[in-house]
């Protein structure tokens, strides 16, 4: 009979054990947890270290993006691409003159006159590496990574899954049909339109 | 599955059986982990505790025949290509492909003179998601989890396609 009841005090005083620290857990779920609900709450995005004071430099990885208004069409981010991933064409076209019809304007944000239209610009996210060279030859500072320090121009941007692959090329110029660029362009088989 | 794929008519039961399998087909997408390169690595961090894969069903498998979801992290070599295209084909139905990071989608840095680099997976294999990034970060890799499950839970696997 003793043994009787000893065998249900010691299954009822271990059950109570154990859910004892069960129910402490629950109650301090939040407790040293380290799981981050993603979608709800995210880290900040951190910045590269790239080995010295990084105030003046675009150091984050994240999406491409370009300004398209003050863009001088001067090929240097295409240059310096390691993986040539930046496709842009121009056209030459009267300096400094804005061009409503193709969305061109004339002068930039940086008071620099255009004289290049823009017909093409092409960034293939699939074959970026992040490696940020393009942001650093741009005279205008009109290519650069969105976020970070460049959070006030726009907002950051790396989860950006495509069921599509042709969906990730990013086309930053601005829509044009072929007659309108026709009439916007100065040089007309090798001679000057106007002036 | 495969006997009573898209062959009934679209009625209140089918439907609502449709939508079940969705639900339960895009709750525990278990993956296949392919980590060819760097992009395992974020793989891992992302199935680790901090960004845990599990809160959203996913368990990793080293079985292509225990798995529904195959995460294509890295560069595909030409010698894995074959390997990728006889791992996917053992996997059962319904199977889904996620291309992870620049390398995956279309040959990243090695896409113009890369002359051993599959210049992309779905060369080889139908893709659903491509997650961009060089590598992509946990929350992208994630992010593109979750679009694939809005896939899953949008197909119609017993009505009868139309059109």
């Amino acid at each position: 009979m003793r043994a009787y009841l000893r065998t249900i005090w010691e299954s009822v005083s271990t059950l109570v054990t154990g859910m004892t620290i069960t129910w402490r857990h629950m109650v301090n779920i939040r407790k040293g947890n380290v799981t981050l609900q993603y979608p709800e709450e995210r880290w900040p995005r951190p910045e590269r270290d790239i080995g010295f004071d990084q105030d003046d430099y675009n150091v984050i990885r994240s999406r491409l993006h370009v300004d398209m208004d003050d863009c001088i069409g001067c090929l240097k981010c295409e240059r310096v691409c390691p993986v040539d991933c930046i496709k842009i064409e121009t056209e030459k076209v009267d300096k400094g003159e804005d061009i409503p019809d193709v969305g061109h304007t004339g002068i930039t944000s940086n008071g620099t006159k255009k004289a290049l239209l823009l017909t093409r610009f092409d960034i293939d996210m699939t074959e970026c590496c992040y490696c940020n060279l393009c942001t650093y030859p741009c005279p205008e500072e009109c290519i650069y990574m969105t976020g970070g320090p460049n959070s006030e121009k726009h907002p950051i941007d790396y989860e950006f899954s495509q069921f599509d692959r042709n969906d990730m090329v990013y086309r930053f110029a601005k829509e044009a049909s072929e007659e309108q660029v026709e009439k916007a362009t100065c040089v007309k088989n090798g001679e000057k339109k106007n002036g | 599955m495969g006997l009573l794929e898209h062959k009934f008519q679209d009625n209140v039961v089918v439907a609502s059986m449709d939508k079940l399998l969705g639900w339960a087909r895009s709750t525990s997408p278990w993956f296949f982990q392919f980590g060819l390169a760097c992009c395992a690595i974020e793989m891992m961090a992302t199935a680790a505790s901090r960004h845990d894969l599990m809160r959203i069903g996913m368990i990793p498998r080293s079985s292509p025949r225990q798995a529904d979801v195959m995460i294509v992290a890295g560069t595909v070599t030409m010698k894995m290509a074959l390997r990728v295209k006889k791992l996917y084909e053992q996997m059962a139905n319904p199977k889904y492909v996620i291309s992870m990071g620049s390398c995956a989608t279309s040959g990243g840095p090695y896409w113009q003179y890369g002359y051993h680099v599959l210049k992309g997976v779905d060369l080889v294999v139908p893709v659903d998601v491509y997650v961009p990034g060089c590598p992509p970060r946990p929350e992208a890799l994630i992010e593109g989890l979750l679009k694939l499950q809005e896939k899953i839970q949008a197909e119609r696997p017993l009505t009868k396609k139309t059109a």
